[in-house]
């Protein structure tokens, strides 16, 4: 890669700890702890749209929450244009605010509820002191605007607006900071379809007219395909496969992204998948399987696969955890 | 104010009313809430004595007048000082957790462990009789009452995504509590305070009747309708009007509690 990136995530470890009764912890039982994030490394571009995709309870949110330095990881690092987000000190970390920002699933609990859209969106541009206390309203009225709401909405509380309006409105207080990288997590998951298309497109101007780069936390295929060059497949907190959104999708090497193409529906009717579906929940987090985590559904797991996969780099910039990875992408 | 429920108009109204009637109403009286008459003792209300004069010859009317000031007084110190107490300790307890979390609510365990006018009565018999040990009992045991319901709300607030966002907007925790936090968590402190006035009076009232709160000659209602309460079979005015006194401040606050809950809660669901 020619590039630095601006975002680096190498080798994340998190577990989140389960309570145990006080009985078990004196009997000496282990700890047991949900694996939430392991060996997880990716990177991102500047400019670059990263999607990242899995199951629901696969480790995205918590991945998302470590970039934004809102949780500190077990092990690893992340370094955000080189610098290891763990080490800032604080004027560090206040100029780390400004370059990371975040985009809300729940359009309906991002905004607060006492509090009209122009004060919401004006309250940080003063803190940080983006522009000269003199020029702040033209700078909401600017940002309304560029997000697709009149800049009347200002003197609206959160009730008066709708959902799509609201995530205009988040996205608008996210864009307020000038950040150069935006995590959106399901950030259109919450919307009706047709309001869900407008926000993407938004997004996909956003990033296209401000250099913004995104990482897209998604379940949805479809979103991901549409937004994302890159993309990261998560399956029970590691990272299965990585690559070039269109490559990875038309040719996928790790089973678990094929189960999950899979499983799409399609819009034609005679088109018929050739993949079985994909069988059974996922295992729990708490006790993942050893080796593979994901050969206790896998249609093609073998005996080796009981042993920790190796990440086989592919051609084009990809890489798959899969014994077989390079069998599959010819 | 135009788009106020009519019960909050109501309350509004009436408490602006009892507030005027506290201030200016002993102005427009000739008689002495203390003064004793006893020619004229327990005469039933007649235009020289509107609710009647009780057993030493004192206007009733008088009385129940300047009660006014000094049970709205107890409702106000009864509540205010518990009210910031207790919702102060909620909102530091809720958000921050940890240890101050876990020292404040078993505290409200032992505060609440006994009958809230059985604890007031047990603290002031200790403390002494008397207004100003009245409010510190009272504080000693409701600011439960407002610590538990703040510290609920803030539970259910600061897990909001607008709170994360403000986090992650780099605001500092006092900006938070403040501008994010407090005002989605103080209407049912608020609303519930409206209504502890009430519970307040009521408390002044019985404290005094037991001759722990206000003391003799003092105007009070709970003293005027003990007073009376040994000539209840003969002059049933004396207790009767101090305590529909009583029951108009108590409705008037509860409306007002009723207008304040429906103006600050429903389409704010969210």
């Amino acid at each position: 890669m020619a590039e630095t990136p601006l975002l680096s995530v190498q080798a994340l470890y998190k577990y989140f700890p389960l309570r145990r009764p006080l009985m078990a912890a004196l009997a000496g039982q282990a700890q047991r702890r949900v694996q939430a994030a392991h060996n997880v490394g990716f990177t991102i571009a500047p400019r670059e749209s990263f999607g990242l995709v899995g199951e629901s309870g696969c480790g995205k949110t918590t991945l998302g929450r470590m970039v934004l330095g809102l949780l500190p990881p077990d092990d690893g690092v992340i370094l955000f244009d080189g610098q290891d987000i763990a080490r800032l000190d604080a004027a560090g970390k206040r100029a780390l605010r400004r370059q990371v920002q975040m985009v809300f699933q729940d359009p309906y609990s991002s905004l607060n509820p006492r509090m009209r859209i122009g004060a919401a969106i004006a309250e940080p541009i003063r803190l940080h002191g983006v522009v000269p206390s003199g020029e702040v309203a033209e700078e909401v009225a600017r940002l309304l605007q560029r997000v697709g709401l009149p800049a009347s909405a200002g003197a609206r509380y959160p009730s008066e607006l709708s959902g799509g309006q609201r995530q205009r409105v988040g996205i608008a207080r996210a864009l307020s900071l000038r950040p150069r990288l935006l995590v959106a997590d399901e950030a259109v998951s919450g919307l009706d379809v047709s309001v869900r298309a407008q926000v993407l497109n938004l997004l996909a101007d956003l990033r296209r007219d401000l250099g913004l780069a995104l990482m897209f936390i998604s379940h949805d295929l479809g979103v991901i395909e549409y937004l994302c060059e890159t993309v990261g497949v998560m399956y029970l907190g590691t990272m299965v496969e990585n690559g070039p959104t269109a490559a990875v999708f038309a040719h996928p090497a790790h089973p678990y992204t094929r189960a999950l193409l899979a499983a799409v529906p399609r819009a034609d009717p005679s088109a018929v998948s050739s993949e079985a579906p994909l069988a059974g929940e996922p295992p729990s987090a708490v006790d993942p399987p050893s080796g593979c985590p994901f050969r206790t559904r896998c249609p093609e797991a073998r005996s080796i696969c009981e042993t920790p996969p190796p990440r086989v780099t592919l051609p084009g910039r990809r890489w798959a955890a899969c014994h077989f990875a390079a069998d599959h992408v010819q | 104010m135009r788009n106020w429920p009519r019960n909050l108009k109501l309350g509004v109204g009436l408490l602006i009313a009892w507030i005027l009637l506290a201030v200016f109403g002993p102005m427009l009286l000739t008689g002495d809430p203390t003064t004793m008459d006893l020619m004229h003792s327990l005469h039933p209300p007649s235009l020289a004595f509107p609710f009647g004069t009780d057993n030493l010859g004192r206007g009733v009317f008088t009385r129940v007048v300047y009660g006014t000031r000094l049970d709205l007084q107890i409702g106000l110190f009864c509540v205010v000082p518990v009210f910031i107490i207790g919702t102060t300790i909620g909102i530091i307890g809720g958000y921050f957790g940890g240890f101050f979390d876990g020292l404040s609510m078993r505290l409200a365990d032992v505060a609440v462990a006994f009958p809230f006018l059985v604890a007031v009565i047990a603290i002031v018999a200790v403390l002494g009789p008397g207004l100003t040990n009245m409010y510190i009992a009272v504080a000693v045991v409701n600011w439960v009452s407002y610590a538990r319901i703040t510290r609920s709300e803030i539970l259910v607030v600061k897990q909001m995504d607008y709170v994360q966002a403000a986090n992650i907007l780099g605001f500092g925790n006092t900006r938070i509590l403040a501008r994010h936090v407090l005002p989605n968590v103080i209407t049912q402190s608020l609303i519930y305070a409206s209504s502890d006035v009430i519970l307040a009076v009521f408390t002044g009232s019985s404290l005094g009747f037991l001759g722990l709160g206000a003391q003799p000659p003092a105007a009070e209602w709970g003293l005027i309708i003990a007073d009376g309460y040994s000539f209840v079979s003969q002059a049933p005015w004396i207790s009767a009007f101090p305590g529909l006194a009583i029951v108009a401040l108590a409705v008037s606050f509860s409306l007002l509690g009723d207008g304040l809950a429906d103006v600050l809660r429903p389409e704010l669901g969210r």
